[in-house]
């Protein structure tokens, strides 16, 4: 066979292979989790935009993600219940636990079984990547959704690094539509490159990574201080609306898996943190943490709201955490108990007040505040 | 560095790349060098018993072959393999068997009521030491016997116990097969590169997609305190499957890095699960071991040469030997014991069985055979069982749940065994009507859809396989 015919077949068999490696990704997408066979199937699939921005999308579902009809991850909301709401980012809604293993979901088991009633139940309000101030945007359409007896906040503080110039937060855009679809090929591909390539080598590229990303800006060392008094402001202003609607709160300090010093063998995890945030340097996390922690302190103690020092009570290291900030399954429990300890006790007294009022034969639903 | 890690995808294609550009001196070295960083990725200190034993199993080969050029009686270069298997069986013993013997003699005197301190060694096992002692030990004797002759370079030899694609499981290569190709330059032919790359292919299938998936299910079960009986069954049949694509793809690999370079390995594995008797499933299943036993252990004992009671005795001891070999644990040694009967049972009714199943219709063969096989498949699955379990009580406790009501059926363990075990004895049942003994190369179909069954198969293996996991046989 002459040898630009034989490279023309080498290299059609090479296109076959590619498309029948994408094509197998597809089905196999499709009969995992009913995902379409044409078109995109990513993250964006829960969610939705309206004038505001971004929100989740009413029984959407993505891989081991599942919203419930309000668009919150899971079951739906009971009106008959003492509810929770948890607020935060990505950690309150859950990356890599196992399904229904998230701390909201674990939180409910643990109050249902130490108060002894399936009575309570706890709304997972918070959505990956969403600063407290972006969260305000909401507020009030999360909190007519919900109707919590009592809030949880679990600020996530990395946001804070990007606080915008003006002050005021956006919820995400929709993505450009494109032609193509995305291959999804490619992404398993990015994906399988991360768990087989030595972590060093990662790292590396990484690091080269965030230093093309920041560019000729300098990087800082720490957050700006105005950055700090942002996250005070919203803050402030979140615990001032809920005051305004009399929904009880509970503030939790963000907990990493570094502790209060970052071990050598887990600096690793500081640069790969980093390339979210190219223009704050590694230590510069550690002392963020310290600082915005020290603001939700500051407001627990001010305004008398029980405090859940995370910060303090999560033990650093790999138990409890799969990289810097989310959860393991065992992490997300520990956390649950430690708010189940925060909040045990108004929610008990809650119960027993409606239990007290179903005895004297009041029939009227009581009032959706804690006493 | 494990054939299905990242390193090892990086550094096979640079061993290659180098090795065929350079000519058959520099291309031993290079494999030397190249192994040594191969078992030394593991531990750089599990690269000193090896040298011990194969310096001097080096020197006592030396030794009598210059003794048997001086026409010296047999007795004289006795010392010499004595001196041999003394080095090698004392390091295999001294890393793998002391602690186990130590503890239970500790244990026998305290239930005599004798109460001693017991004696244990904090040593980490050297990968592989149970392969590459019996290899170089079949060099030594085989020296000794006049079979083969004592090579004069160190390095060759040293290179044909080292040589990475088999030093930590195997194939048990022969010495004088292996040294002869270390020896002559080797050429790699178009043919043996297409046999290796789909040996390499279908070995990584197996053990990626088979035997990593079956292997959390089945540790599920066995890490459960109180399985049911149909969960035992389950995990008994999965890890059946899961032992034989994990130890055979690992097989299939070294054999095709092997045939990459221009070696050639002998055959491991031969369909196992088709035998139908327990001799049978012998000449089938880590075929370079139980040959080895057979040659270096089963005939020297006498093998079938001195009565019945003594022909049954040898194969026995041989079993329970070859168990003890996988092991020092009690349930290798009662999987030896298990084999033996087997053999044994087997010998022992072979004519009255043969005249039982004897049919003279193609039907009534393919009948006969199917009731052989089903039974013999369930008494192998048995004995992976006592292979499996990790204490006496959890071999009792498991076959005792097997017989007692079982509590309904748990999908979750039923449909991945069936999908899995009936995806490879489909492949195999190709196979063996096809009389192929390595692997499927979809000859028969278009180029095409070759390329596309190819790319299905590749998209299994690295995104549908299991979590990696270590091969089950570098324990041994």
């Amino acid at each position: 066979m002459p040898r630009p015919v034989q490279l023309v077949r080498i290299a059609m068999a090479g296109l076959l292979a590619l498309a029948t490696l994408e094509v197998s990704a597809r089905v196999d997408d499709w009969i995992t989790h009913g995902a379409p066979l044409w078109g995109s199937y990513d993250i964006e699939r829960i969610y939705e935009y309206d004038s505001l921005g971004r929100r989740g999308k009413p029984n959407a579902s993505y891989l081991k993600w599942k919203l419930n009809d309000q668009g919150f991850r899971g079951p739906n909301f009971e009106t008959d219940k003492l509810t929770v709401a948890t607020f935060g980012a990505s950690e309150t809604f859950g990356l890599y636990e196992a399904e229904d293993r998230e701390y909201p979901r674990q939180l409910e088991e643990v109050l249902r079984q130490r108060l002894g009633s399936d009575a309570v139940q706890v709304a997972n309000v918070a959505y990956p990547g969403i600063t407290v101030g972006q969260s305000l945007l909401r507020l009030d359409e999360t909190l007519d959704a919900v109707r919590p007896d009592l809030a949880v906040l679990y600020p996530s503080v990395a946001g804070y690094i990007e606080y915008p110039d003006n002050g005021e937060w956006r919820l995400g855009r929709a993505p450009a539509p494109s032609r193509i679809p995305p291959s999804r090929l490619a992404e398993r591909v990015r994906e399988l490159l991360k768990r087989s390539i030595p972590e060093w080598i990662q790292t590396t590229i990484r690091a080269r990574q965030a230093e093309q990303a920041s560019g000729d800006e300098d990087v800082w060392k720490t957050i700006p201080e105005g950055n700090v008094d942002g996250f005070r402001r919203d803050l402030d202003r979140f615990l001032d609306a809920l005051a305004q609607r009399r929904i009880p709160v509970a503030l939790v300090t963000h907990a990493t898996r570094f502790g209060d010093a970052v071990r050598p063998e887990e600096r690793f995890l500081l640069v790969a943190w980093r390339k979210f945030y190219p223009q704050l340097a590694e230590d510069g996390f550690l002392d963020m943490e310290r600082r915005l922690n020290k603001v939700v302190r500051e407001a627990a103690r001010e305004r008398g709201l029980p405090l859940i020092d995370a910060a303090r009570e999560m033990p650093p290291g790999p138990e409890d955490f799969v990289e810097f900030v989310h959860f393991t399954d065992a992490g997300s429990h520990r956390m649950a108990k430690l708010i189940a300890d925060g909040i045990e006790a108004p929610l008990a007294a809650r119960l027993e007040q409606r239990s007290a009022g179903a005895r004297v034969g009041n029939h009227n639903p009581a009032p959706k505040q804690l006493p | 560095m494990l054939f299905n890690s990242f390193e090892f995808l990086v550094f096979l294609p640079f061993v290659l790349l180098v090795y065929h550009n350079l000519n058959h001196g520099w291309q031993n070295r290079f494999l030397v060098a190249a192994s040594c960083f191969f078992y030394g990725s593991w531990d750089w200190r599990f690269l000193f018993p090896l040298l011990t034993s194969t310096t001097i199993d080096y020197w006592c080969a030396k030794k009598m072959e210059a003794q048997l050029a001086a026409g010296a009686p047999q007795a004289e270069r006795k010392r010499y393999v004595v001196l041999s298997v003394v080095t090698n069986l004392g390091l295999l013993g001294f890393f793998k068997y002391f602690n186990f013997f130590s503890e239970n003699l500790y244990e026998l005197l305290a239930s005599l009521g004798v109460h001693v301190n017991a004696w244990t060694l904090d040593v980490i096992l050297p990968v592989g030491i149970s392969f590459y002692t019996f290899q170089a030990l079949s060099y030594t004797i085989d020296v000794y016997r006049g079979e083969a002759h004592a090579t004069n370079s160190f390095w060759d030899f040293f290179l044909a116990v080292l040589y990475f694609p088999h030093l930590v499981a195997g194939p048990i290569q022969r010495a004088q097969n292996l040294l002869a190709q270390v020896t002559s330059p080797r050429h790699t032919t178009r043919q043996q590169v297409f046999d290796g790359l789909h040996l390499i292919f279908w070995g990584y299938f197996k053990k990626v997609f088979i035997a990593d998936n079956l292997g959390p299910l089945v540790d599920q079960v066995f890490q459960s305190p109180s399985p049911d009986g149909f969960q035992t069954a389950m995990a008994v049949y999965g890890f059946c499957f899961q032992i034989y694509c994990d130890f055979s793809g690992y097989t299939d690999i070294a054999r095709g890095v092997a045939k990459l370079m221009g070696f050639e390995f002998m055959l491991n594995f031969n369909l196992p699960y088709f035998a139908t008797n327990a001799q049978e499933f012998w000449t089938r299943w880590h075929i370079s071991l139980s040959t080895w036993l057979r040659d270096y252990l089963y005939i020297p004992l006498g093998g079938n040469r001195n009565g019945v009671g003594q022909t049954y005795r040898n194969l026995m001891l041989t079993m329970v030997i070859g168990g003890l070999w996988h092991g020092a644990a009690w349930n290798f040694i009662l999987w030896g014991f298990y084999h033996g009967t087997l053999l044994v049972t087997h010998r022992y009714f072979r004519a009255p069985l043969d005249r039982i199943f004897s049919a003279s219709t193609p039907w009534g063969r393919a009948v006969s055979f199917s009731i052989r096989l089903f039974v013999f498949f369930h008494l192998t699955c048995y004995g992976w069982l006592l292979f499996r379990a990790t204490s006496l009580e959890q071999v009792l406790g498991m076959t005792a749940s097997l017989f007692r009501p079982w509590q309904g059926y748990d999908e979750n363990l039923l449909l991945p065994v069936l999908f899995f075990g009936g995806l490879l004895m489909a492949i195999e049942t190709v196979l063996y009507a096809t009389d192929r003994m390595d692997f499927l190369d979809f000859r028969w179909v278009p180029a095409e859809a070759r390329v596309v069954c190819y790319s299905v198969i590749v998209y299994l293996c690295l995104f549908r396989g299991g979590e990696a996991q270590s091969f089950i046989y570098f324990q041994f």
